[in-house]
């Protein structure tokens, strides 16, 4: 068993059309018992890995002009996350939006995140969900927890669920175990780690990528202990994270290092890109950060080396196509449940008529290697594989009840 | 609790506190060195700090400073036509100077002022701030020394030209070309406040600039900060135009003093800042006037900044300086940070901040509450109760001395005859030498104590509330006063010898004698006998309360102290005193 | 009219100072309104002149405007003596006040100690006129005087049920006594609490008159007429006041609720400035239990005999009226609007103690302590609001002072007060006692 989802596994790897095309035919006879023994298996253990979509929330505490370099931090993010398909709907951005339009900004209307002024990180369209005073430590564990009055825009909410990767950032002026909001309050790392659990307990997650960019940073995620997070700062305890370059036009600094390098190792990214997490692990040096950035790995399940950057930087459904229409598409498939569900549809298509079997069945692995956009569907994909299961085991049933009779006979023949 | 309970039941056993109240005046003497001593302590290292901006949003010299060559020839066109203008009546003055705001956009008004002088002040409005508040450029046309203040007036108008071009300015700019430094800058600010049409908002900063000479080049920078009644700006603004200076390659130099003293490292070097600052502080508004006076007590920060010398930099460096700390100010968003206000330069870099200088005043208004309980205590008259007649007596005599003083308040400085003022106190400091007083006045012996004794509370209350508010004067004060707990009464003395000690000590701790005295040594910038029509003149017309405080504090207690000197000798006197005990 | 001549041209003169005050330097009234040590919201002379004209020129009710906090009727009355702005009605109004409570002293002390000869009778009253703070206070037209002008007199009517051995003139004793008692706890609240340590006042001085223990009927008259003038003057407030009953929320209530955080010599102001909202009923109900803690404790400690003793020397009677005064102290010290005016008349009975002054341990530490305050308290507001190098805890901390300095007197007072008793009245300054 364990064998064959790891074969599985390399397939998906290696995936390349010939492969899977020949697993397809190999598997053809043998899917529906395969299915019984596996399936069970595959869900408890590869669906932690699997997810639909993709959700970021970049938060900037600070507020005021003398902060801007924290303003232009989180929109550097957000043009990143933005770039490589998160849509708007998807990112939820609080930031104190100040700068921009501040008296003291030499370009107004602009932000930028280089002295070079090439990228006006302001320019383009910008969706700020929480601006100002509504910048609060309340409203940011609210978000997370999705605990609102009624009357709170849909906008506004983190409308996640247990398919979701979510990619956390956050930067500001922190210490020990803390992090200010805006000079007037400030959030522990107790609170972040106890709505993560909640986020946890409410299946809001599957996995979290939470990265923290202020002096001290790493004590942001020393107290989490929920499963599956997995959690960068920028500086140890009793460690400052430093500025990169001021402006001198606009008497400011204008990105923090971290953020520096992170983003300088973003832009290398595109949505096909497979760099993994480790390799941007990896690209934090001592002499670029000015402080020792730091990792917490222990609560998440998988190794940073296969987690792509893509998982929580860019907006990558797993899709299923309508095999019907295509069929050299069907030969993508790399997913075990995918095969199985395929191969359920392509025998049902002989049956049946042509709409059942382009009900969408979505049940999808991390790669994919199609760009087709599709409507993502839990619960029909639920319901087909709950087909699929009744399915399989009536003709376990059937099999095994032949068996048995067949050495029945056998038996009355030795008689 | 346990360990006090043990020194008490020690000291008890020990009987330490009688011997203690019968030390009672020696304890007095040592507080005083103890407060000496610890302002000699403060200059040491370890004791003093290194500054450093504590408001975030400042940010000194992170921007680029761009008033360069290009600004230098329109500097140089001002200067030729201000130079023009030198021998101009003040009107005419103010009119070509308002023709040149108005064309670059700046809003303009004359403050009429007869008595003073009239001042011309323009107010640019920020494009796109609230407008709620403002830096003042100011630059007063002749400065404190009297010479026209030419660069300073050229560099003003030509940084506010500069200045109206940028668009980056959330405050108000507002720039201020007054008759002088003091009574004109000063009725300015104060109108300002209560009676101008144009205003532009708060005044957050001020910024004098005094550049006298024609020269284009000018050596290093001496900054002034002392402000009326003990008052200093925030050390943040300090702090940030220091940086800028030094940002700018140029060396400050705080009170008046040499740079080579500034910037070599010293005890004597750093004490000697520390000490010219305590003096400085309390005859501010007394010594020469600077500009950055005329701004206390209204909440804001106020610096002066003379150009010194005539080649090294060039004016453009002058210049830049004020740019870079109005666009640091220009960051503020919140006012600057409390507690903040209190502190000591040693160095340019260095500062002792309250904590550690106030302990000294308040060893100084401690000894003069003991040198009352000695008066009090250790004499036979201790079983005499309070409300006693010679306690009564005490206090009429005390509201007696106080509408003295408030008669001495009303002096004008035209009436004002310093050099018979000193020689009449001298004379009256002598006269228990002589017997004239004896046969005019009796002062019980019981009456003497009990007037030193209410005297040294007086003054101990005094200090004490002028501790936070003007440590110098508290502490200079406080110091030259003390000779009087020194003095003896006619009782307690036998020999003609300590009579003379006993009237010279009356003399030198006599505020106006002291106040010569120690102006005579210590203060080059005033002239001997000028300091008192100094004093009367920066009560009446810069809010100053030195005059007041010397008089209602210090005169008061001087003639308690006095009186309670003229007692009649015990001999005279040793059958009633028999008979009332 | 009691008194000889001296006395009366000592009356006449403090008239005439506090008339000429009131007429000629009515920047010093304003100047001292602006003080927060002499002025508090509650009894403001500016919003008493705000009330007046919101009386006399609008047609709006009183207490719309969230500005006005002293009571209705006090508005009403005071209001007809202020005619076309002009200010000697009223300025007489002040002066004979502060005459007639120094008055009331006098009679205090003659009732309470009779044996007084000469010029020591007139002690208290000369005193209360003399005392600066009390001078400054009736300058600033601060309304607290009219209170405390009540108060005094329903002292007075009760002690003078001493003097008489008739009932029926005792009973118009008591009667007065609760009407004034009223009167005062409806313009001030707090006096109120001071219904306790008066009527154990009037069971001492029935158990001398009438040795009679069980003799509780003067008592109940008096809570009843107190109560019932009370209800009496808050129904008149109410109708009066165009059938609204938002006074009750604007004078009462801000006492109750510390609505007014105005920096104040007080003790709790400075707790509500940043105060999570959840702890605030918590706080307001805490605080002002506090003002009523130890009333019934100074009440019962200081009105009944200690059993030990047996000597007859005590004057219960004089204890009681002690427990009264260091009730009074009390709220002095932890009432919600407290200015130096409550502390000037605290003080002005400070001379009914003079049996036990030879008691007390540090009288000059409590002046100290006091005149510091009182200086440094104006220094420090200065610094704060008009300098900005200080902040508020510089006031704070005086303020802190200044409530020691009350609270060193009253432990002084309650400290000698025991010594008297346990020495029996016979003072015996010499024995030493372990303090505990």
């Amino acid at each position: 068993m364990h064998t064959l989802t790891k074969y599985l596994k390399f397939i998906q790897i290696i995936g390349t059309e010939y492969q899977t095309h020949v697993v397809t035919m190999r598997f053809n006879f043998f899917i529906p018992f395969l299915l019984l023994l596996t399936t069970n298996y595959v869900l408890a253990d590869e669906e932690k890995n699997n997810h639909t979509n993709n959700w970021a929330v970049l938060v900037s505490t600070s507020t005021f002009w003398f902060n801007y370099r924290h303003m232009a931090n989180v929109l550097s993010m957000y043009r990143t996350v933005k770039r490589l398909g998160i849509p708007d709907s998807q990112i939820i951005l609080m930031l104190s939006d100040d700068v921009a339009c501040n008296s003291r900004n030499l370009f107004p209307g602009s932000v930028f995140n280089n002295q070079d002024r090439k990228i006006d990180l302001y320019g383009e369209s910008i969706e700020v969900d929480y601006k100002g005073y509504d910048v609060t430590v309340e409203n940011f564990i609210r978000l997370l927890t999705d605990r609102w009055p009624d009357e709170q825009p849909k906008s506004k909410r983190l409308l996640t669920d247990e398919n979701s990767n979510i990619f956390i950032y956050m930067t500001g002026h922190g210490g020990d175990d803390f992090l200010k909001f805006q000079d007037a309050e400030e959030i522990a790392s107790e609170d972040i780690a106890d709505a993560f659990e909640q986020m946890h307990e409410k299946k809001r997650y599957n996995e979290i990528f939470f990265m923290v960019d202020t002096c001290q940073a790493n004590t942001m995620f020393s107290k989490f202990y929920s499963p599956n997070i997995l959690a960068i700062g920028s500086s140890e305890l009793d460690e400052s994270s430093y500025s990169h370059h001021s402006d001198v036009e606009l008497g400011v600094a204008v990105i923090d290092r971290f953020t520096y390098y992170t983003l300088e190792f973003l832009e290398q990214i595109d949505k096909s890109s497979t760099l993994t997490l480790e390799d941007l692990f990896q690209y934090y040096t001592f002499e670029k950060v000015h402080s020792n950035v730091g990792v917490r790995k222990d609560l998440y399940s998988r190794d940073p080396k296969d987690v792509l950057i893509t998982d929580f930087f860019a907006n990558v459904p797993n899709i299923i196509p309508d095999s019907s229409s295509e069929n050299e598409s069907s030969n993508k498939y790399i997913n075990l449940i995918n095969l199985a569900m395929d191969q359920y549809n392509s025998n049902s298509k002989v049956s049946k008529n042509k709409d059942n079997a382009l009900s969408p069945s979505v049940l999808s692995k991390s790669q994919n290697f199609n760009n087709i956009e599709y409507i993502e569907d839990t619960r029909t994909a639920i319901s087909s594989s709950i087909k699929t299961l009744l399915v399989t085991s009536v003709v376990t049933l059937l099999c095994i009840l032949f068996y048995l009779q067949e050495a029945e006979s056998s038996k009355t023949f030795t008689k | 609790m346990a360990l006090i309970e043990v020194l008490h039941r020690r000291a008890t056993k020990l009987g330490l506190l009688p011997k203690v109240i019968g030390k009672l005046s020696i304890v007095s003497n040592i507080l005083v060195l103890i407060s000496i001593g610890l302002i000699l302590c403060l200059p040491l290292d370890g004791q003093y700090r290194r500054t450093y901006i504590s408001e975030n949003a400042l940010l000194p010299s992170q921007a680029y400073s761009y008033f360069r060559e290009s600004e230098w020839n329109i500097l140089r066109g001002y200067r030729t036509a201000i130079e023009a203008l030198i021998d101009k009546p003040a009107r005419v003055r103010n009119e070509v100077i308002s023709s040149w705001l108005t064309d670059f956009g700046m809003k303009h008004a004359v403050y009429d002022n007869a008595a003073d002088g009239d001042t011309l002040y323009g107010v640019y409005n920020s494009q796109r701030g609230d407008g709620t508040e403002a830096i003042v450029l100011a630059v007063p046309w002749y400065n404190t020394d009297n010479e026209v203040n030419i660069g300073g007036a050229a560099l003003g108008i030509s940084l506010s030209r500069y200045f109206s071009r940028w668009p980056i300015w959330s405050k108000n700019i507002i720039l201020v070309i007054s008759e002088n430094p003091h009574k004109a800058m000063k009725s300015w600010v104060d109108a300002y406040h209560n009676s101008l049409d144009l205003t532009g908002g708060s005044l957050e900063a001020a910024i004098v600039l005094d550049f006298p000479s024609k020269s284009e080049y000018f050596e290093f920078v001496e900054l002034y900060f002392n402000g009326i009644n003990g008052e200093l700006p925030n050390l943040d603004i300090v702090n940030v135009a220091i940086s800028v200076i030094e940002h700018e390659g140029v060396k400050v130099s705080l009170q008046g003093l040499n740079l080579s003293e500034m910037y070599t490292s010293s005890y004597f070097n750093r004490l000697k800042t520390l000490l010219f600052g305590v003096k400085n502080s309390a005859l501010s508004g007394t010594r020469k006037l600077y500009g950055n006076e005329a701004f206390s007590g209204r909440r804001i920060q106020a610096l002066t900044l003379k150009a010194c010398g005539t080649e090294g930099h060039d004016i453009t460096t002058f210049g830049r300086i004020p740019e870079a700390i109005f666009r640091s100010v220009n960051n503020l968003l919140e006012k600057f940070h409390q507690s903040f206000f209190f502190y000591f330069l040693v160095a340019p870099r260095h500062f002792v901040s309250i904590g550690s200088y106030l302990p000294s005043a308040v060893c100084l208004s401690i000894s003069f509450g003991i040198s009352a309980a000695h008066s009090y205590i250790n004499n036979q008259y201790i079983t005499v109760p309070l409300s006693d007649n010679s306690s009564i007596l005490a206090l009429i005599i005390f509201f007696g001395s106080i509408a003295i003083s408030f008669i001495f308040l009303q002096i004008n400085e035209t009436f004002l005859q310093p050099h018979l003022m000193i020689l009449a106190f001298l004379l009256i400091s002598f006269l228990p030498l002589t017997n004239i007083p004896q046969p005019l006045i009796t002062i019980q012996p019981c009456l003497s104590y009990r007037l030193k004794s209410f005297a040294f509370i007086y003054i101990s209350l005094v200090l004490t509330s002028l501790l936070v508010m003007n440590f110098a004067l508290a502490f200079g004060m406080g110091l030259l006063a003390f000779p009087l707990t020194f003095t003896k009464s006619c009782s307690e003395m036998i020999t003609f010898k300590s009579k003379v000690i006993n009237c010279f000590y009356l003399a030198i701790s006599n505020p106006f004698i002291a106040i010569f005295i120690f102006v005579s040594i210590f203060e080059d910038d005033i002239t001997n006998f000028e300091v008192f029509s100094d004093l009367i003149s920066s009560f009446k017309y810069m809010g100053n309360w030195t005059w007041a405080i010397t008089c209602i504090g210090w005169f008061t207690t001087w003639q308690m102290v006095y009186i309670a000197n003229l007692d009649t000798p015990r001999s005279a006197l040793d059958g009633d005193t028999k008979k009332n005990l | 009219m009691i008194g000889g001549t001296a006395l009366q041209s000592i009356l006449l003169v403090s008239f005439l100072l506090r008339l000429t005050l009131h007429c000629h330097y009515p920047n010093l009234t304003f100047g001292l309104d602006d003080l927060v040590e002499f002025s508090s919201p509650m009894t403001s002379y500016k919003s008493l002149l705000e009330s007046f004209f919101i009386l006399n020129h609008t047609s709006n009710n009183l207490y719309d405007g969230g500005l006005i906090h002293q009571q209705p009727l006090l508005i009403h009355v005071l209001s007809f003596f202020y005619v076309d702005n002009n200010l000697l009605l009223l300025s007489i109004i002040y002066s004979i006040v502060d005459i007639i409570i120094a008055l009331q002293l006098i009679h205090i002390n003659m009732i309470l100690f009779p044996n007084d000869t000469g010029s020591k009778k007139y002690l208290p009253g000369v005193l209360y006129l003399l005392n600066p703070i009390c001078l400054l206070s009736n300058v600033s037209k601060s309304t607290i005087i009219f209170p405390n002008l009540f108060l005094i007199l329903s002292f007075k009517f009760i002690l003078s049920s001493l003097l008489q051995n008739l009932n029926s003139s005792n009973k118009l004793n008591i009667i007065s006594a609760g009407v004034s008692l009223a009167i005062s706890s409806y313009l001030s609240f707090y006096p109120i609490y001071l219904i306790f340590p008066i009527c154990s006042v009037i069971y001492n001085i029935n158990k001398q008159i009438t040795n009679n223990v069980s003799n509780t009927n003067y008592i109940g008259l008096f809570i009843i007429v107190t109560l019932s003038t009370i209800i009496g003057l808050l129904v008149l407030s109410y109708i009066i006041n165009d059938l609204n009953w938002n006074f009750i929320e604007n004078t009462y209530l801000v006492t109750f609720s510390f609505k007014k955080l105005i920096p104040n010599l007080g003790l709790w102001w400075y707790l509500f400035i940043e105060m999570f909202e959840m702890f605030l009923p918590f706080y307001h109900s805490v605080f002002n239990l506090f003002v009523f803690a130890l009333i019934l404790p100074f009440t019962i400690r200081f009105s009944s005999y200690n059993k030990q003793n047996t000597g007859k020397n005590i004057n219960l009677i004089l204890m009681s009226f002690w427990a009264l005064i260091l009730c009074l102290g009390w709220i002095t010290l932890t009432k919600a609007y407290p200015t130096v005016s409550d502390f000037g008349f605290f003080i002005s009975f400070l001379p009914f103690f003079k049996p036990v002054f030879g008691y007390m341990k540090y009288p000059i530490l409590s002046v100290l302590l006091f005149l510091h305050a009182i200086v440094l308290s104006p220094i420090f507001y200065h610094i704060w609001v008009n300098l900005g190098s200080g902040n508020s805890n510089f006031f704070y901390a005086i303020s802190l002072v200044y409530a020691l300095s009350i609270a060193c007197i009253m432990i002084d007072l309650v400290w000698s007060i025991l010594r008297f008793e346990f020495d029996d009245g016979k003072p015996n300054y010499n024995a030493r006692l372990t303090q505990l």
